[in-house]
């Protein structure tokens, strides 16, 4: 119906396609050419060619194995706590009959703010002298020591925290779904509430859950700015670093040709986890 | 009646538990709004107080004399939140202008028009959501050198509208495609011209795709720190995160007062416009995961 199609279809494509290229495709291109060469700083103009040599290089270091270990202990985390919380609270609001958007609004709020913020009041929390020392009943209590696993926890608790809340929401409107005729048959049938719970709402909830799961676990993989600024560079001595800031590390330290190798896996197994994860937890295709 | 008190007993009970059901119900949510709510409300609590016992009495009612003279430093100097927040709004501005424009006039294309390997472009839509900002910033700060746009503002926003164009497209897209097409048609045959349909018909009808689409870009472009740390250096081009991100860095000392002052003024507008629209930002935010 339209005339003048094909110019039109370019006009309307043109601005899109020429912001992903330059700044997504290109750059994931030039990521996989500097993988094989080696840099002598981050303003190098000749580097030289290595072949896999940083490939090698990346997977040998201690502090790459340690920033997948994290961030896969990250990933479990999330998926435990954060899906696991947001849940049980989706299903006791759901129960009231009051008062729903009041908890909506107060769960999420985290959300909305910044995780910079968020990092910035958290290290106030964590000083020596601070909150959870005081709350805690302790006196000058490092919350980030060395070689004990506090650190990796105290670190990861914010991060699971913000997001509870968005799960939340997910799970308030799938549980809005299912119908009331169900559990009104269920009730009839002489079903009590944790027997209802098992065989009602979570399977009518699978695709949800399911949903919730991928972002979540893609959503660790992509942590940074809270980590960043509560911990800077994995303190104390890498013990907390994750993909993000190892990246980020990699690339302040002038590493250009490993923090392209890094990248690339950082995408890879990006689409790794959800693919698998997809696999995993099948679609009920039922509901 | 020994059988009617048993069953009166019985009800009794029920009652009973069921009460002390909802006890337990509510006292859970109350405690988890309380564990959400505390931080901000700790935070501005704390900024009135002097820089010393923020951190050492976080429970105590001890108000500096001047009240507000961790705002007013905030107000002050290189590192000023003024500032700051006219470069936020400047650069998240015009990102999610830029990133909602070309996404919805690429949205309206792949809606509307049919054409062979149209499918490449759909699957490009995708690809667009898999890269992390972090996975392709050394290219990245070449090409903007390369512009002699490193350093600057609008070399944060080009690839910020970038990141965001796979998502808001999608969320977009999926919007135009169940809009009947009839309205354009009759348009058309009325001798409308294209952009006329793009902007004056179809537009208004997407409104609420747009509005949720420009909620969600604006916040990630508010709150991101990584793209703005690595690209912007001059402090006088800082936008909010970045202030953040100075006062958490220990070379600088740390001002608890000041960070106080700070986490309050750039979470707390952010708070107040949630809380007035909450409706609309919830929705802005969850709708991928709704959608998929």
């Amino acid at each position: 119906m339209y005339k003048n199609k094909w110019l039109a279809c370019i006009l309307l494509t043109v601005p899109f396609v020429a912001f992903v290229g330059v700044f997504l495709l290109y750059p994931a291109g030039v990521n996989i050419y500097n993988s094989f060469f080696k840099f002598a700083n981050r303003l190098d103009q000749h580097p030289t060619f290595v072949g896999f040599d940083n490939y090698m290089k990346v997977f040998k270091e201690q502090n790459f194995v340690r920033s997948l270990l994290n961030t896969g202990l990250l990933m479990l985390c999330v998926v435990v706590f954060q899906i696991g919380i947001a849940l049980l609270l989706a299903m006791l609001v759901s129960s009231l009959k009051k008062g729903a958007t009041v908890f909506r609004i107060i769960f999420f709020m985290p959300i909305v703010v910044s995780a910079t913020a968020i990092g910035l009041l958290y290290l106030m929390f964590i000083q020596p002298n601070g909150l959870f020392t005081q709350i805690s009943g302790g006196e000058n209590i490092n919350w980030l020591p060395a070689g004990k696993p506090r650190a990796l926890l105290i670190v990861m608790t914010p991060v699971v925290w913000q997001y509870i809340g968005f799960y939340f929401v997910i799970f308030l409107t799938g549980l809005s779904g299912i119908s009331e005729d169900v559990y009104e048959a269920a009730k009839i049938d002489g079903a009590g509430r944790l027997r209802t719970v098992f065989r009602i709402t979570l399977p009518m909830l699978q695709n949800v859950i399911r949903t919730c799961v991928i972002l979540a676990i893609t959503g660790a993989l992509k942590v940074f700015d809270l980590p960043h600024i509560i911990a800077k560079d994995g303190a104390p001595g890498y013990e907390t670093i994750f993909m993000g800031t190892y990246n980020n590390w990699l690339y302040s330290r002038g590493r250009v040709g490993e923090s392209a190798v890094y990248s690339l896996l950082i995408v890879v197994v990006g689409i790794a986890v959800s693919v698998a994860t997809k696999f995993a937890l099948k679609e009920n295709k039922d509901i | 009646m020994d059988a009617v008190c048993v069953e009166k007993d019985k009800e009794r009970l029920q009652k009973i538990v069921k009460t002390a059901l909802k006890v337990i119900v509510l006292t859970v949510l109350v405690v988890w709004a309380a564990i959400a709510v505390f931080p901000f409300a700790w935070t501005l609590f704390s900024s009135f107080k002097n820089r010393y016992v923020v951190v050492d009495k976080p429970f105590a009612f001890d108000f500096a004399k001047d009240a507000f003279e961790n705002y007013k430093k905030i107000f002050e100097g290189s590192l000023n939140i003024g500032t700051a927040y006219l470069n936020s709004l400047y650069i998240s501005g015009l990102v999610t202008v830029g990133t909602v424009l070309i996404a919805y006039l690429f949205a309206f294309m792949l809606a509307r028009f049919r054409f062979r390997g149209k499918g490449i472009l759909e699957a490009l839509v995708v690809a667009c959501m898999m890269f992390p900002a972090f996975s392709l910033i050394f290219p990245i700060v070449k090409i903007l050198s390369a512009l002699n746009l490193f350093g600057e503002q609008l070399g944060v926003v080009l690839p910020q509208i970038a990141l965001n164009l796979g998502f808001t497209t999608l969320l977009i897209t999926s919007f135009v495609r169940t809009l009947p097409q009839d309205i354009e048609e009759a348009a058309f045959i009325d001798g409308a011209s294209l952009p006329r349909v793009i902007f004056g018909i179809v537009l208004p009808m997407v409104k609420s795709a747009i509005v949720t689409a420009m909620i969600f870009v604006f916040l990630w472009s508010y709150n991101d720190l990584f793209l703005q740390m690595l690209i912007i250096d001059n402090e006088k081009k800082y936008p909010v995160s970045l202030l953040l991100n100075r006062l958490a860095s220990k070379e600088s000392g740390f001002d608890y007062g000041k960070m106080a002052a700070a986490v309050t003024l750039v979470s707390f507008p952010i708070i107040i416009v949630y809380i007035a629209l909450q409706r609309y930002i919830i929705k802005g935010l969850t709708a991928g995961a709704l959608k998929g």
